[in-house]
C-alpha cells in the first residue's frame, strides 16, 4: 500500500498553484516517484489507477502544518521555483518537487551544485523564464485609448513564451502606477485600473487596439537614430529575435533600412564637402566668454 | 516646424553619442504616487536598430545649432545640415508620451552650444527639472554636461539627472586643439573633477544621513500622498547623479594609436571614477568636413578596444599587458586581446581548473567572470571534469588548450603548437569587417 497520488493542475499553472500541493505532499512524506503531476487535459493512466488517489485543491489548501512541524526551506529555493515553475514544460512541477524533496531530505546545499542534472535543468528553465520576462518588460507596447471625460487607458498585446504574466505584473504596476493600463496575452490578461490589479482570462489579438497616434513619432525616432554606416543585423537579431517583431510598431522599418543602408553610407562618403554658410564670426570666442564672467 | 520634423533632425544629430545605458542608478518606482517611472538595476533595451545598438533612452539634442566648430561633428558650426530646435516643453512631452507607451527607459538629452555654455546648460536643466517636478517622473535621465558651464548649473543638473557625461572626444590634447578648437582640455578635466567630487560627497552624506531631502513628488500632489508613500520617498532620497559619470572618445578621427587610447581611458577611470568610457568609431556623417576624409568606420578596431577596456575593468589586466608603445602599439585585429595575451604568455598554461585562484582563472581565454564564479562554486562539491564544463555551456574548443581538469591533462605540445593561433581563429572572421 502506498500513499501515491495524482494532482491536476492547469496548463498555465505556476508556483502559487503548485505550492499548496507540494507542501501537503512533503508533510505527508509522499516520495517524489509517488506523486503524479498532471498539467494538461490529456487523460493519462494515473487518473484511472486505483492505487492513486487524486489530491484535491481543497485537501491541499485546508492542510495547515502546526508550528512544531514547519519545514524550512532556503530562500534561494523559493526564488528558483517561482521562476522555473513558469517554464511551460509538462515536467516542471515534478522536477521542482523532486528538488524540494532532495533539499529537505538529502542535501541542504543541493542548489549550489550547478552540475547536478536536476539543478542544471531547473536553472536552465529559470534562466529562460528570466529572459522571457525581460523581453516582456522591453517589448510590451502600450496603445492609448482616449475617453472624453476620463483619463486615457493604455492597452498592450503581448505573446509571452512562458506563463510569466503574474510574475511580471508587479513590475508594470510599480512603473506605471499613475496610469490605467491592461496587458492582454493569449493565456491571461492583467489590468491596473484605479489602483487595483486584476487578472482575467486570455483573449486574442483582435481585442487590443491596432494603433496609436504616437507610433509615427516613434518610427521617426527609430529611423533617424539608426546609423547606416554601422550595419550589424546579427547583433540586432540576437537581442531582438524576429518572433517579437510582429507586435512592434517599428519593425516595418527594419527591412527597408537594411536594404538602403549601404547606399546611404556611400552617399555620405562620396558627397563633396560644402562651404560653410554661417559667418565664422558667430563662432564661440572662449576668451571673450571667460572674461565676461 | 512640426515636432515630427524636429525629431527627425535632432535624433539624427544625436546618434553619434554611443551611450544608451540606463543602468546602475538608484532603484526607485512610482508606487503610491500619481506619476510614472521606475528604474531597474540593469536597465532595459526597448528596441534595437539594425546597427545592433540598443534603444533604451530617447536620445536627442535640444538643438543642433552650435557655436563650436569641432571638425568631426555633424553639428559643427560650419556644417550645412538642416537645423532645428525643440522647446523644452516639446522634449518633456515627447519623453512622457514615449515613456507611457513603454518605448523608453527615459531621456538622454544633449545639445549644441547656443548663445553661450551657461545658457545651453540652463536649458538642459529646465527639461530635467520639469520632468521631475511638474510630472513627478521617476524614470532615467542622462544629461550631457557642458564643461564650460558654471558649477552651480552643473550642480543643479546632478540633482535631477541619474547620469552626467562630458565627452573627452579625442585621446590626446594635441588632437583636441587641432580638431575641436573651441573646446579646452583643462576645462573638460576640471569639470570631470567637479562631477567626481559632487558624486562622492553626495554618497558620503547619504551614508551619514545628512543629505537634504530631494524628492520627485509632484508639487500639487504632496498632500494626497499616503503615509506609506511618504516613507518610501524619504528612503529613496535622490543622490547627486547616482549613476555616476561617463565619457566618450572618438576612434579613428586622429592618428592616436590604441596604446594612447587605452592609457587615456585608464587614467579617466582612475582619476574621475568614470562608470564607462565609450568608444565611437569615427563614422561617415552628412556634410562632412574637408579636413577629415570619410572612410568606412573602423568597427573592428572599436570592438577590440571595448574588449581591452573590459579586460582592464573586470579581469585585472594592465594596459601594459595588452599594448605597449614599442612592440605592439595597436591591438591585433585578428584575435581578441585576451587570446593574444595568452599566446604571448604560454608558459603559465595549462591552468588547473580545480586548483587555480580566481585571478588566474580569469586569464583563461573563453572564461568570463561569471563562469569563473560558477567554477569556484561547483568545484567546492567535487573535482570538475570536461563534462562539467560542457554542462556549464563553455566552449571546450576555446578553453581546452589552456586548461587541465580531473580527467584531462593536455600534452604540453598542444600549448606550444605553432599553429595554435590559426587553430583558434575562426577562418570566416578574416572576411568579416562587421560582426
Amino acid at each position: 500500500m502506498t500513499n501515491a497520488c495524482f494532482i491536476q493542475l492547469d496548463e498555465y499553472a505556476t508556483y502559487e498553484d503548485w505550492y499548496p500541493y507540494a507542501r501537503y505532499c512533503l508533510h505527508h512524506h509522499i516520495v517524489p516517484s509517488d506523486v503524479h503531476w498532471q498539467n494538461d487535459n490529456i487523460d493519462d493512466l494515473f487518473c484511472n489507477d486505483s492505487n492513486s488517489q487524486q489530491l484535491t485543491i481543497e485537501q491541499a489548501q485546508n492542510f495547515k502544518p502546526g508550528n512544531s512541524n514547519q519545514i524550512r526551506v532556503n530562500r534561494n529555493f523559493v526564488i528558483l521555483a517561482r521562476y522555473s515553475c513558469c517554464f511551460l514544460h509538462p515536467d516542471r512541477f515534478a522536477v521542482m518537487y523532486r528538488i524540494l524533496w532532495r533539499v529537505v531530505h538529502e542535501d541542504n546545499l543541493l542548489l549550489a551544485d550547478i552540475t547536478d542534472p536536476d539543478i542544471h535543468l531547473a536553472n536552465r528553465w529559470a534562466k529562460a523564464v528570466g529572459r522571457d520576462r525581460h523581453k516582456m518588460k522591453a517589448f510590451v507596447r502600450f496603445k492609448e485609448i482616449k475617453f472624453a471625460n476620463e483619463d486615457p487607458h493604455y492597452v498592450a498585446w503581448f505573446e509571452p513564451e512562458h506563463a510569466i504574466v503574474k510574475l511580471t505584473s508587479d513590475f508594470f504596476r510599480d512603473r506605471f502606477y499613475g496610469m490605467d493600463w491592461s496587458i492582454l496575452t493569449p493565456y491571461l490578461c492583467v489590468h491596473w485600473v484605479k489602483g487595483t490589479l486584476t487578472f482575467t482570462q486570455g483573449c486574442d489579438k483582435s481585442q487590443a487596439p491596432q494603433e496609436d497616434a504616437l507610433e509615427d513619432l516613434w518610427r521617426t525616432y527609430y529611423l533617424n537614430i539608426f546609423n547606416p554606416a554601422r550595419l550589424k543585423v546579427k547583433a540586432m537579431c540576437a537581442e531582438m529575435p524576429k518572433k517579437y517583431w510582429h507586435n512592434l510598431p517599428e519593425s516595418s522599418l527594419i527591412d527597408p533600412l537594411i536594404k538602403q543602408a549601404e547606399r546611404a553610407k556611400q552617399a555620405m562618403i562620396e558627397k563633396k564637402p560644402t562651404d560653410p554658410l554661417l559667418p565664422s564670426k558667430t563662432k564661440f570666442d572662449r576668451e571673450k566668454w571667460i572674461n565676461s564672467k | 516646424m512640426e515636432v515630427i520634423e524636429k525629431l527627425s533632425i535632432l535624433a539624427d544629430a544625436a546618434k553619434y553619442d554611443a551611450s544608451c545605458a540606463s543602468s546602475g542608478t538608484q532603484l526607485r518606482d512610482s508606487k503610491g504616487s500619481s506619476s510614472i517611472g521606475s528604474t531597474t538595476g540593469m536597465g532595459i533595451c526597448h528596441s534595437y536598430a539594425p546597427d545592433g545598438r540598443c534603444i533604451s533612452l530617447l536620445k536627442i539634442l535640444l538643438t543642433n545649432l552650435c557655436i563650436y566648430d569641432c571638425v568631426y561633428c555633424v553639428n559643427r558650426h560650419s556644417s550645412n545640415v538642416h537645423r532645428a530646435r525643440f522647446t523644452t516643453k516639446e522634449v518633456v512631452d515627447l519623453t512622457i508620451s514615449f515613456y507611457k507607451r513603454n518605448y523608453i527607459e527615459g531621456l538622454f538629452l544633449s545639445s549644441g552650444i547656443i548663445q553661450n555654455p551657461n545658457y545651453t546648460m540652463e536649458q538642459l536643466v529646465t527639461v530635467a527639472k520639469s520632468l521631475r517636478e511638474d510630472h513627478g517622473f521617476r524614470g532615467y535621465i542622462h544629461l550631457k554636461t557642458i564643461p564650460d558651464a558654471d558649477e552651480s548649473l552643473i550642480h543643479q543638473a546632478g540633482i535631477y539627472a541619474d547620469r552626467l557625461s562630458i565627452n573627452i572626444e579625442l585621446p590626446s590634447t594635441e588632437s583636441l586643439i587641432s580638431l575641436a578648437p573651441e573646446k579646452n582640455v583643462k576645462s573638460i578635466r576640471s569639470s570631470m573633477g567637479t562631477l567626481k567630487s559632487h558624486i562622492e560627497e553626495s554618497k558620503e552624506e547619504q551614508s551619514s544621513k545628512k543629505v537634504s531631502r530631494i524628492t520627485y513628488v509632484k508639487k500639487e500632489s504632496k498632500k494626497a500622498l499616503t503615509k506609506n508613500a511618504v516613507r518610501k520617498t524619504k528612503r529613496s532620497e535622490k543622490l547627486f547623479a547616482p549613476a555616476g559619470q561617463s565619457t566618450q572618445m572618438i576612434v579613428g578621427a586622429d592618428s592616436s594609436n590604441d596604446f594612447k587610447i587605452l592609457t587615456t581611458s585608464h587614467q579617466l577611470y582612475k582619476s574621475f571614477g568614470m562608470r564607462r568610457v565609450y568608444y565611437s568609431a569615427f563614422s561617415p556623417i552628412p556634410d562632412a568636413s574637408k579636413q577629415l576624409p570619410l572612410t568606412e568606420p573602423p568597427l573592428l578596431r572599436e570592438h577590440r578596444i571595448y574588449q581591452a577596456d573590459w579586460l582592464m575593468r573586470f579581469y585585472g589586466f594592465q594596459v601594459s599587458e595588452l599594448v605597449n608603445t614599442q612592440t605592439q602599439p595597436m591591438l591585433d585585429l585578428d584575435i581578441d586581446p585576451k587570446l593574444n595575451w595568452a599566446l604571448r604568455n604560454r608558459d603559465i598554461f595549462p591552468i588547473d581548473i580545480n586548483r587555480a585562484d580566481r585571478e588566474i582563472l580569469l586569464r583563461v581565454p573563453g572564461l568570463g567572470p561569471r563562469n569563473v564564479q560558477r567554477i569556484l562554486q561547483s568545484r567546492a562539491f567535487h573535482r570538475l571534469s570536461l563534462e562539467d564544463l560542457k554542462r556549464m555551456r563553455l566552449s571546450l574548443k576555446k578553453i581546452k588548450p589552456f586548461i587541465s581538469t580531473a580527467d584531462y591533462h593536455p600534452a604540453s605540445s598542444l600549448i606550444d603548437h605553432e599553429n595554435l593561433k590559426a587553430k583558434l581563429v575562426d577562418p570566416k572572421q578574416h572576411q568579416l569587417t562587421l560582426f
